[in-house]
């Protein structure tokens, strides 16, 4: 009787989190199926990669006073950083695209939040194809530019947790930012200018740590660094500490961000009660 | 009227209808103007700390990105309708530029301006001011050889476009322009043989960077010349290769009167 209630129960208020996980799901079903995306994508990574392997051989990075810093190195951080670009197409102006197309008032159902709906999706397709490139790497970037893994196995496990939390932070930023749309039609530039603040700031190609010191102290005062360099970090000369204060770095962005969507999320619920667009 | 009255009449004609909305057209062209400049800072924090990639300096970075943004965006503001050609081909939406007594592909090609393109053409003409010597030989040059690698830019693109007649999807079709653009704007130092020859013939991203830079490190006549001809058949190739694939191309029954 009790287990027929508990079932009964269920079934007519299946938890929140239920949907959420649907959505996730969702997300990384989509990248397994989307193959000629996902072939497309690898073709960009290889060629990026084949490009900037043979810069960073070139590279004098003895003038940069890194020690122990090898082209092997410079590559895998490559390889890291762009594993996080690629894997997330288009997330400056997903959220904006519901605006854009009027229908704001969609952010008002319940009991689930659309937002969240949203970002697990993103999350789901985002994280599936960033470790789909991280696993590819793992394979071409030893066979094919002669950098073998400058990392122990077992720290992989901790690569993949800084992959996640990188996509999880990047497609934050991403959300809050298209919410720009309600003032107007500019997601898509602003998406523009987020990107180029992610490649800079964050050291897509060349690590944070490596700039001149003003410009560091500027961009640890950003998110971007913890959506790449925290990432390409494992795979530079660093200390443990330098990697675990990347780690924290994320931990405390994705606090920030989390806080930002909520504070968003009302702020934009009570423009649409007060306005009614 | 004569296919040049035409095209200039329809350049005009797409120029005014941008500047009816002058704010989204400055808007548009800063944004792209401050982003270039953005991702060119990473360059310059780079050459700040070392001094250079195989004998490529800060200056042959600056030129190579900055003929690059100019000719590219020449050309795109002018043709943007060069990055539409997959989409058209997948909708059916070419019909009603087959049913016009003009090329095709040039009403294909100027049906519209992109006005972040003319953000491009000042990103590259800021930084040739900037980084190339201002005497009117080397400006000259530098000018000319930013519209060689913008015509080559445009070949490309449409070339790419062009395979979606032979059913490549639109993603594909914008993440192989993708890997390109990355090949052509980034240093190509230290390339193998083999690499040197693709990238000089089949993937033809070396006349967009490593020879215009090449040039412009040490003039020589042969090499200019190389670089024009280049362009002409890239330009040509691309043309070939839209046609070719304009006979597989199926109607989408969208025949509609157009201006």
């Amino acid at each position: 009787m009790s287990l027929e209630l508990t079932l009964c129960t269920k079934n007519a208020h299946p938890p929140l989190s239920k949907g959420y996980v649907a959505a996730f799901k969702m997300g990384c079903r989509q990248t397994l199926h989307d193959r000629v995306d996902f072939v497309s994508t690898t073709m960009i990574y290889l060629v990026l990669l084949y490009i900037f392997s043979t810069i960073f051989r070139h590279m004098p990075l003895h003038e940069l006073n890194v020690a122990g810093l090898r082209p092997e190195n410079m590559i895998w951080y490559l390889a890291m950083t762009e594993c996080i670009m690629l894997g997330s197409p288009g997330g400056y102006t997903f959220g904006a695209h519901i605006i854009a197309q009027g229908r704001l008032s969609e952010f008002l159902t319940r009991p689930n939040s659309l937002s969240i709906f949203i970002l697990c999706w993103l999350w789901g397709r985002t994280i599936t194809l960033s470790l789909l490139l991280f696993l590819l790497s793992l394979v071409i970037v030893p066979l094919l530019y002669q950098a073998p893994l400058p990392i122990e196995l077992w720290k992989i496990s901790f690569v993949v947790m800084t992959i996640v939390l990188s996509c999880v932070i990047l497609q934050l930023i991403g959300f809050i930012a298209s919410m720009v749309e309600i003032f107007g039609p500019f997601s898509t530039q602003v998406g523009w200018m987020m990107s180029k603040m992610t490649f800079v700031l964050g050291g897509l190609y060349f690590p944070v740590i490596f700039f001149p010191l003003h410009i560091q102290h500027f961009a640890f005062l950003t998110p971007f660094p913890s959506v790449l360099n925290a990432v390409g970090v494992h795979m530079l000369p660093v200390t443990d500490v330098t990697i675990l204060c990347g780690f924290l770095m994320q931990i405390l962005w994705l606090a920030i961000l989390l806080t930002a969507l909520y504070i968003a999320n009302k702020w934009m619920i009570r423009y649409v009660m007060k306005t009614g667009v | 009227m004569n296919t040049l009255h035409w095209l200039s009449c329809l350049i005009a004609h797409n120029i005014k209808q941008q500047f009816s909305d002058r704010k989204n057209f400055l808007i548009l062209s800063f944004v792209m103007f401050a982003q270039n400049l953005l991702f060119f800072q990473m360059w310059t924090i780079m050459f700040s700390r070392i001094s250079n990639i195989n004998g490529w300096k800060m200056e042959q970075v600056a030129f190579l990105f900055g003929s690059l943004t100019f000719g590219f965006g020449i050309f795109f503001f002018l043709m943007g309708g060069s990055n539409l050609i997959a989409r058209q081909i997948h909708s059916g939406a070419l019909d009603s530029f087959l049913a016009q007594p003009r090329p095709v592909i040039l009403s294909v090609l100027f049906q519209r301006i992109r006005p972040d393109s003319f953000g491009d053409f000042l990103t590259g003409l800021l930084i040739l001011l900037f980084y190339v010597p201002l005497a009117f030989k080397p400006l000259l040059l530098s000018m000319i050889l930013g519209v060689s690698s913008g015509l080559v830019m445009v070949a490309l693109r449409i070339t790419i476009e062009s395979l979606a007649f032979w059913q490549l999807s639109e993603e594909a079709v914008d993440n192989t322009f993708i890997s390109a653009i990355i090949a052509a704007s980034n240093p190509q130092v230290g390339y193998g043989p083999i690499a040197k020859i693709l990238i000089l013939t089949i993937i033809p991203t070396g006349y967009v960077a490593f020879l215009p830079v090449e040039i412009m490190r040490s003039f020589s006549m042969p090499l200019f010349l190389w670089q024009l001809v280049a362009s002409v058949v890239c330009i040509t190739v691309a043309v070939v290769v839209f046609y070719r694939g304009l006979r597989n191309y199926s109607s989408g029954n969208n025949i509609i009167m157009m201006r």
